[in-house]
């Protein structure tokens, strides 16, 4: 049964079974590979922010498109897969977590990013607002980590 | 809720890791249950009792 270590930011990987491992792992290579590939498209990484002008690989977007949305649904379906195995106090953990990330992200994205992007010009992407999910999760990991495994956690009491 | 978990598994003398081994969780589920973290779901409190042969109000009760 997976466990979580490193104050609620990672997964143990002693504590995954073989087939965890391989879906875990695939489904974060996956993700990871989604994230790319939309962050390159999305958040304009390859385009005007960095080449100052006219993107003249734009033609490629259209290809890698599919491939990053193919590879984000067969991540989830991977990561579901791997949830499923795990037992209530795992799958409670990552709720908690999530919904700090949910709750993050439309908080700070409605009362900052948007009416900076609105009001003040500032432009930020669908990366950018997809960061603030990010950042969210890590702090509700970090707090649901103190409250539920903050006594005695690497020490077994036996 | 509180529990008398932690007793009734040192009476057994066993690890929470191998309690947790026998109810298919995880060491760290078994720590935040005995600890009052985590409230465990009625299929796993039922598993929980049924593991020592007792009803689940023997085990898991509130303080009022």
């Amino acid at each position: 049964m997976a466990e979580v270590n490193m104050g609620g930011l990672n997964i143990k990987w002693s504590s995954l079974s073989k087939q965890d491992k391989k879906e875990y792992g695939a489904g974060i290579a996956l993700l990871t590979i989604a994230s790319g590939i939309s962050g390159v498209i999305l958040g304009g990484i390859w385009g005007e922010r960095i080449l100052g002008g006219v993107n003249t690989l734009e033609w490629i977007y259209s290809y890698l498109y599919p491939v990053a949305i193919v590879c984000f649904f067969l991540s989830v379906k991977l990561m579901n897969n791997f949830m499923k195995r795990q037992d209530e106090g795992f799958v409670d953990f990552n709720i908690k977590a999530n919904i700090w990330g949910i709750n993050f992200f439309w908080i700070v994205g409605f009362l900052v990013a948007w009416p900076l992007e609105v009001f003040m010009g500032f432009d930020f992407v669908f990366f950018e607002y997809f960061l603030l999910y990010s950042v969210g999760i890590s702090i509700g990991a970090r707090k649901v980590y103190k409250q539920m495994y903050a006594i005695d956690i690497n020490e077994e009491q036996s | 809720m509180k529990n008398n978990l932690k007793n009734l598994r040192e009476e057994l003398k066993l690890s929470q890791d191998a309690f947790g081994s026998n109810l298919n969780v995880s060491r760290q589920t078994i720590n935040s249950i005995e600890n009052g973290k985590f409230d465990p779901s009625l299929p796993l409190a039922m598993k929980i009792a049924k593991f020592f042969n007792k009803r689940i109000e023997d085990i898991f009760y509130t303080e009022n």
